[in-house]
């Protein structure tokens, strides 16, 4: 199962790579949601996304608005991954197209059940 | 605002994050006053409904041991890499607080700086909570600052 984190922090993206990893996904990188946007309009089509939410250059709730719109018009699974918890933030993050979300800080647990959540057993 | 909540909620998030990201221990720290030589400081900014800032600081032999354990990586960390992950530490802190506080605002992006010789101020803000700590035998302070009504910014 094919993944891609989307996280400004490098090392955010090497946790969340690790423990996905333990979970038998193959994963890829992005560092903000402009360069994930690029990765999916050169045919990238993984099965779900991690998105953070707080990041420069494209935020995760623009690159989440970005992505479900064409020309990507994208179907995967998205996920925030966020510290963000105000009720009205994660429903403008619903509503503009996000499956799902995991607090920070996660666990390799935490993310395992969001996966089942959506039905993604890796 | 309870101090006494308020700081046991700073302890608690630290326990989480400590737990999620990393092999080292967290424990309540000593009088905060002057133990921590804050040789790296981070700072996330909160603006909405409640105004303020989180800040942490420590030494920069734990800010190189949390880099690492993050990185899971026994070379020594760039500077980059040790502003990524006292940054993300932060932001973390930052989130979850916000939670507690009134809402709605929004986070801004971690700043860090380091050096041994330096004062650090966020104009018009007072000290809400101090909280020190012990990670892996080493201090650190978290920090909420609050705007106080008149605070320019």
């Amino acid at each position: 199962m094919q993944a891609l984190v989307i996280d400004d922090s490098r090392a955010m993206r090497l946790v969340l790579n690790r423990m996905l990893v333990e979970l038998g996904c193959e994963v890829e990188e992005a560092a903000n949601g402009r360069e994930a946007l690029d990765r999916l309009g050169h045919g990238f089509a993984p099965e779900f996304m991690l998105v953070d939410w707080n990041m420069p250059e494209m935020s995760g709730i623009e690159f989440v608005e970005a992505v479900r719109q064409p020309p990507y018009s994208s179907t995967s699974r998205l996920v925030m991954v966020t510290t963000e918890t105000e009720a009205a933030q994660v429903m403008r993050a619903l509503e503009a197209g996000a499956d799902e979300y995991v607090m920070k800080p996660f666990t390799k647990e935490s993310i395992s059940e969001k996966l089942a959540l959506l039905g993604l057993e890796p | 605002m309870s101090m006494t909540t308020i700081e046991e909620d700073i302890r608690e998030i630290a326990r989480t994050i400590w737990a999620s990201l990393f092999e080292l221990t967290i424990e309540p720290g000593p009088d905060p006053a002057g133990a921590v030589q804050a040789e790296v400081t981070s700072l996330v900014h909160i603006d909405g409904a409640w105004q303020g800032a989180v800040v942490l600081q420590c030494e920069m032999g734990l800010a190189t041991a949390l880099s690492q354990a993050m990185f899971q990586s026994t070379d020594a960390p760039s500077f980059a890499d040790v502003c990524d992950a006292l940054g993300e530490i932060t932001n973390m802190l930052a989130g979850n607080l916000k939670a507690l506080l009134p809402e709605p605002s929004v986070l801004s992006l971690p700043a860090v700086a380091r050096g041994s010789d330096y004062e650090f101020a966020v104009p018009g803000t007072t000290v809400a909570a101090t909280v020190p700590l012990v990670s892996n035998g080493q201090p650190l302070v978290v920090r909420l600052l609050e705007r106080t009504e008149g605070g320019g910014k």
